[in-house]
């Protein structure tokens, strides 16, 4: 495992410490130990069943860990489970919503229950691009408009962490990039910090600072995209696109997992 | 509570279970309309003949609404996956639950209440020269409800770990039908889930007993509610 020195150790927003998670004899994540730096756009990148998912059912509380522990902002789980969710807007799996309510009475349970002003949801219709379907029942809308809901429900009230599992799940190209665009300038915006996964390398390059490669709940690399292609050169993958880093990165973890076993 | 009646917008319940209560409202209506005779005939007081002719399929109906609701409460919960989304909230996962429970109970008071309004109106039509007094309908009113709220907490427990409506709605009915087939008879069975909301005779209990009876049910109350809060911790990190 390569761990590139981050520019701001003191300032990272979430630390992990051999966070692990296992079901039964499944290692889901192994032995992790992320640092995302506040105010960055943090890629967690790996293939499906790399472990992403279920180490931010971790930061959420979703899951217990099984050893290790996790920092968000200086708080810990579980003893400030309610502080860390108060503050971290997310979007796991896939978007997540009552279907016989509309998209703005769904925002609005939420923002009740964070205790946000009316115009909180307003803000996030307006964001994602969804007030004109604001009225429409979320059962009937399509998938990509229910990608959206999802992510206005995370980005209500402009949490200072957010927490986004493939959030391009389902869009179409001009989707995709209107919600990359919006991932890229929401620190800068807002004030935040976004931990946004995926499995392709080519998507996270175009929003993220830093990023994270997993692989079977390992952390194969951490840092910049910089980093990924001075480690690219160092190890002999190939370079012409990152793409192809990441490919070979990958099959030869898993080569190594095969000759372990 | 309010976000939890929000929740429940087009999804039927409201209209729903107050079908089920104004049916079963209507049922001693129609009886007595039907079989007046018969029912006027009998000796003893009115209100005891008309629970004896129709409270079990007044309770049944109200089993039956038990049910459903307690499955839609949890069903529009896991539909699109908003349970998950109320997990990443700042939410104890118990609130949600005691919040769902005390929309069932109240639809379950509102509807011992329509219903104890029909009975009443009944009496007054039907037996007009037989006076029940007010103090014993009211207790009778009174007692329906506690012996209702522990198969309802039961039910909600069951639906919030179920996410196939069909599985808790199957289990609910199965449970519904061996109440009524199970001789549950005394002081004890008889006030177990699903055979207790049946019972017409506690408003007639000494006091002692009666206080035996609501304590019985008190039990049941604290112990579902304590198992229902822990299946919601379970759920909530499986």
């Amino acid at each position: 495992m390569t761990i590139s020195k981050m520019n701001h150790p003191k300032a990272n927003i979430i630390e992990t410490h051999e966070l692990t998670k296992v079901y039964g004899n499944f290692t889901a994540v192994s032995h992790l130990n992320l640092h995302i730096r506040k105010g960055s756009v943090y890629g967690f990148l790996g293939p499906n069943g790399a472990g992403k998912s279920t180490t931010m059912k971790m930061f959420l509380g979703l899951t217990r860990p099984t050893e290790g522990y996790f920092f968000i902002d200086g708080k810990t789980y579980p003893a400030d489970r309610m502080e860390i969710l108060r503050n971290t807007g997310s979007f796991i799996e896939s978007p997540a919503y009552y279907g016989n309510l509309t998209g703005e009475e769904n925002l609005d349970i939420i923002r009740r229950i964070l205790g946000l002003p009316r115009s909180a949801v307003d803000d996030a219709l307006e964001i994602v691009g969804l007030t004109q379907f604001r009225r429409r029942q979320a059962r009937k809308y399509s998938l990509g408009m229910k990608q959206r809901l999802g992510l206005a429900e995370a980005l209500l009230g402009r949490p200072p962490l957010l927490i986004l599992d493939e959030p391009t799940n389902g869009l179409d190209p001009v989707g995709i990039h209107e919600i990359r665009t919006l991932i890229k300038s929401l620190p800068r915006q807002y004030d935040c910090t976004v931990l946004v996964s995926s499995h392709l390398l080519s998507e996270v390059e175009l929003m993220a600072d830093d990023i994270g490669i997993l692989n079977h709940g390992r952390l194969l690399f951490e840092g910049t995209l910089a980093g990924l292609r001075d480690l690219a050169r160092r190890s002999g993958y190939p370079t012409d696109n990152l793409e192809e880093t990441f490919l070979a990165m990958i099959d030869e973890d898993n080569q190594k997992g095969r000759l372990n076993r | 509570m309010i976000l939890e009646w929000k929740k429940l917008a087009r999804t039927g319940f409201v209209p729903g279970l107050l079908c089920a209560a104004l049916l079963a409202a209507a049922f001693p209506a129609v009886n007595m309309a039907v079989r007046s005779d018969v029912y006027t005939a009998l000796d003893g007081s009115p209100l005891a003949i008309l629970l004896d002719a129709n409270w079990q399929l007044m309770a049944m109906l109200n089993l039956f609404a038990s049910v459903l609701g307690a499955c839609i409460l949890y069903h529009i919960e896991y539909a699109g996956g908003a349970m998950q989304k109320m997990d990443t909230l700042p939410l104890r996962p118990g609130t949600l639950f005691l919040r769902k429970f005390a929309v069932l109970a109240i639809v379950g008071a509102a509807s011992i209440l329509l219903e104890t309004a029909s009975l009443w109106g009944c009496c007054l039509y039907w037996f007009g020269g037989r006076p029940v007094p007010a103090a014993l309908l009211l207790r009778t009113a009174g007692m329906f409800l506690p012996q209702l709220l522990p198969t309802q907490l039961l039910l909600l427990a069951l639906s919030s770990l179920c996410r196939n409506l069909w599985v808790s709605l199957g289990i609910g009915v199965i449970l519904i039908f061996m109440a009524t087939i199970l001789p549950l008879r005394g002081p004890v069975l008889s006030l177990l889930p699903f055979a207790a909301p049946f019972e017409t005779g506690l408003a007639s209990l000494s006091s002692g007993e009666l206080l035996r009876s609501l304590c019985l049910l008190g039990a049941q109350l604290i112990v579902f509610a304590a198992a229902g809060l822990a299946c919601q911790k379970i759920r909530r990190c499986m």
